[in-house]
């Protein structure tokens, strides 16, 4: 579902090249629950970018469903992100003046889900999270787990192809962070495709398999 | 897709009152200076022609300047009268005389005519009568009076009894047969008037005699025949006198209650056009106003439009969005503003008796077009700057 061939990403500061991601090959398959795991600064979040068509890679081939992701227009890029792809982020990102419900309602909005429909969806989404009953509260007045759990209702929502998070608990207590693993493995077992990033060793061992990543430089473990 | 661009539109403005007040004051206050200063110049305009067509009649009116020797008279006019197109005629010639009733004098406008001049100029009696054909043959010293001379010369307490009352003209007695009937008029009339006031109307021969005034006309009047348009009249005239005054066209000058109101209008016209283009200037400034909003708002929601991008927003989506948001804006500016001069002629209206100032609907519809267009141009610089910003670049603001 996902295959990386020789993807770089360079930063050119001044005369300097700046390799963030250094020839990385990887794959997901289907209904995988794969963690990447390195250090802060190893390139993490550049990979989760690329992987997410939020950036472009400098140099390489990054085949999704077997398309190769060069040939698409933004827009083109933006109905993938749209469908595709549930992003989880580890500051939450969630737009401070909507409420619970409206963000998660957001995607499918932009989707044109008609409003029946969307609503099913959201309130489902939301009481798989368990925040049914706080759908009117905007982001500042939800906990930090809460409002991870509202960003993944939103990705549930979708019902995308790739759940990506990117460092989900990396900004929650350890109880808190061990829920919202939970949840990943639940959607595991659903059969949904998972990519989650961490520094965290503990974390990425929940994941069926591990992909370090040090320096730009990727090494799949199987 | 557009009610929910709606929705969210109206969450930012909401979210920011004050601010998204400020915003609109640009618009509000371009919109009530337009449609106040519209709305005030067309009505008055209006007034203007009413009272004008109202007053006058549909008449031409001929000025000699140069008789070339070769005066017209009374029989000259006889001639013209029924020919053709041309209907009445009568001689109409003015001058200023003091008029005399006991120890009151003041300034009349006297008018030398012959009994036609009420039908072509339908001047309505209300008391007595006009002018008759056995005056000019006799040559008597009557005299038609307006109004305000039985009220402010001859103090009597209601006109008709001025009637078979005596007033002194140029130092000549004349008796008072008949009086102008009083219109109701609003405030436009009244300064028309003004100009007008104390008129006696007598017959052209006993002003012959009486002022010394020569035998020739240097001013007249005709109506159409009946059933013939006045344009037609007046080119028929236009072409005895033309053969009468060996094809100078300077020697004498017609003149129409239609080409008055054309210059009125033309006046009218061109003084809404300038109000309207400086209220339209400040407009453009609320337009500026909005850009200048609606670029910081774009400034202070990148991590927003990251967020939108993410998760699946395209560039027309925030577009869309941003450039309903100025809309909105604007629209709502241009609703208050319509509001407030709506309320402002209202009261003017109760101020100004006999007069009222309406928002018409052209200027409502003309300062919403404005004011979207506006609110659509100035948006788009700032909409276009959110669109384009790269997704992964947005995320990353803090
Ligand atoms: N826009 C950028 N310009 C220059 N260098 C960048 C940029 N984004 C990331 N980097 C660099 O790339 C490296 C990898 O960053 P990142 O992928 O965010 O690391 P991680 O998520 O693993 O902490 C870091 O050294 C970082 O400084
Ligand atoms: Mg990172």
């Amino acid at each position: 579902m996902i295959i990386l061939k020789d993807v770089s990403k360079i930063y050119r500061m001044g005369d300097n090249e700046f390799y963030a991601l250094d020839h990385a090959n990887m794959h997901v398959q289907e209904h995988e629950f794969v963690s990447i795991i390195g250090p802060s600064g190893s390139g993490k979040s550049t990979l989760m970018n690329i992987i997410g068509c939020l950036d472009e890679a400098t140099e390489g081939e990054y085949f999704l469903d077997g398309q190769e992701i060069r040939s698409y227009s933004q827009t083109q890029l933006a109905r993938i992100r749209n469908k595709k792809i549930g992003f989880i982020f580890q500051s939450f990102n969630l737009i401070g003046r909507m409420s619970a419900w409206e963000n998660v309602e957001l995607p499918l909005i932009y989707q044109r889900v008609p409003v029946r429909e969307r609503r099913e969806r959201v309130a489902q989404s939301l009481e798989r999270v368990g925040l049914y009953e706080r759908r009117e509260h905007q982001p500042n007045e939800l906990s930090g787990g809460q409002q991870q759990r509202v960003a993944i209702a939103r990705a549930i929502a979708v019902e995308p192809t790739l759940f990506l998070a990117d460092e989900p608990t990396g900004n929650l207590d350890s109880h808190t962070g061990e829920e919202i693993m939970g949840i990943f493995r639940e959607l595991h077992e659903a059969g949904n495709t998972i990519v989650l990033i961490t520094h965290d060793s503990g974390i990425a061992s929940q994941a069926q398999r591990r992909i370090n990543i040090m320096d730009g430089h990727v090494t799949e473990v199987d | 897709m557009l009610l929910e661009s709606l929705k969210m539109a109206w969450v930012s403005v909401r979210g920011n009152k004050m601010r998204s007040f400020l915003t609109m004051l640009g618009i509000i206050i371009g919109v009530f200076s337009l449609t106040v200063l519209v709305s005030v110049v067309s009505s008055v305009s209006d007034s203007i022609n009413g009272a004008v067509s109202r007053l006058a009649a549909p008449t031409v009116e001929v000025l000699i300047i140069n008789d070339k020797g070769h005066p017209l008279t009374m029989d000259d006019l006889s001639a013209m009268e029924n020919t053709g197109s041309i209907g009445s005629v009568s001689p109409e010639s003015q001058f200023s005389l003091p008029i005399k009733s006991g120890y009151i004098t003041k300034d009349a406008q006297v008018y030398c005519v012959a009994p036609m001049y009420q039908e072509i100029q339908a001047i309505k009696i209300g008391s007595g009568r006009f002018i008759k054909e056995p005056d000019m043959e006799n040559h008597t010293q009557v005299v038609v009076v307006s109004a305000d001379v039985t009220r402010e010369v001859m103090k009597v307490a209601r006109p008709q009894d001025a009637i078979g009352g005596h007033v002194t003209l140029g130092g000549y007695d004349f008796v008072v047969v008949g009086v102008i009937a009083e219109e109701k008029s609003d405030a436009v009339e009244e300064l028309l008037y003004f100009s007008q006031s104390y008129n006696c109307y007598i017959p052209w021969n006993c002003a012959i005699r009486s002022f010394n005034q020569a035998q020739h006309i240097n001013r007249f009047a005709i109506s159409a025949a009946p059933g013939k348009s006045l344009a037609d009249a007046q080119n028929e005239l236009g072409a005895k006198l033309l053969e009468r005054f060996d094809g100078d066209e300077e020697a004498f000058h017609l003149l129409n209650i239609d080409d008055a109101l054309t210059s009125i209008n033309t006046i009218t016209a061109t003084l809404s056009l300038l109000m309207g283009s400086v209220a339209g200037i400040s407009l453009l400034v609320g337009g500026i106003g909005i850009m200048n909003i609606m670029l910081v708002s774009v400034t202070e929601r990148t991590r927003e439009i990251g967020i939108r991008k993410a998760i699946g927003a395209t560039r027309s989506t925030i577009l869309q969005q941003f450039l309903m948001e100025s809309l909105m804006i604007s629209l709502m500016g241009c609703a208050v503003g319509l509001l407030l001069s709506w309320g402002v002629l209202s009261l003017a209206s109760s101020a100004v008796p006999n007069m009222s100032f309406r928002l018409s609907p052209g200027v409502m519809m003309l300062s919403a077009g404005f004011s979207s267009f506006i609110g659509l141009v100035f948006g788009l610089y700032p909409a276009n700057k959110a669109a384009k910003m790269k997704p992964i670049d947005a995320l990353r603001a803090v």
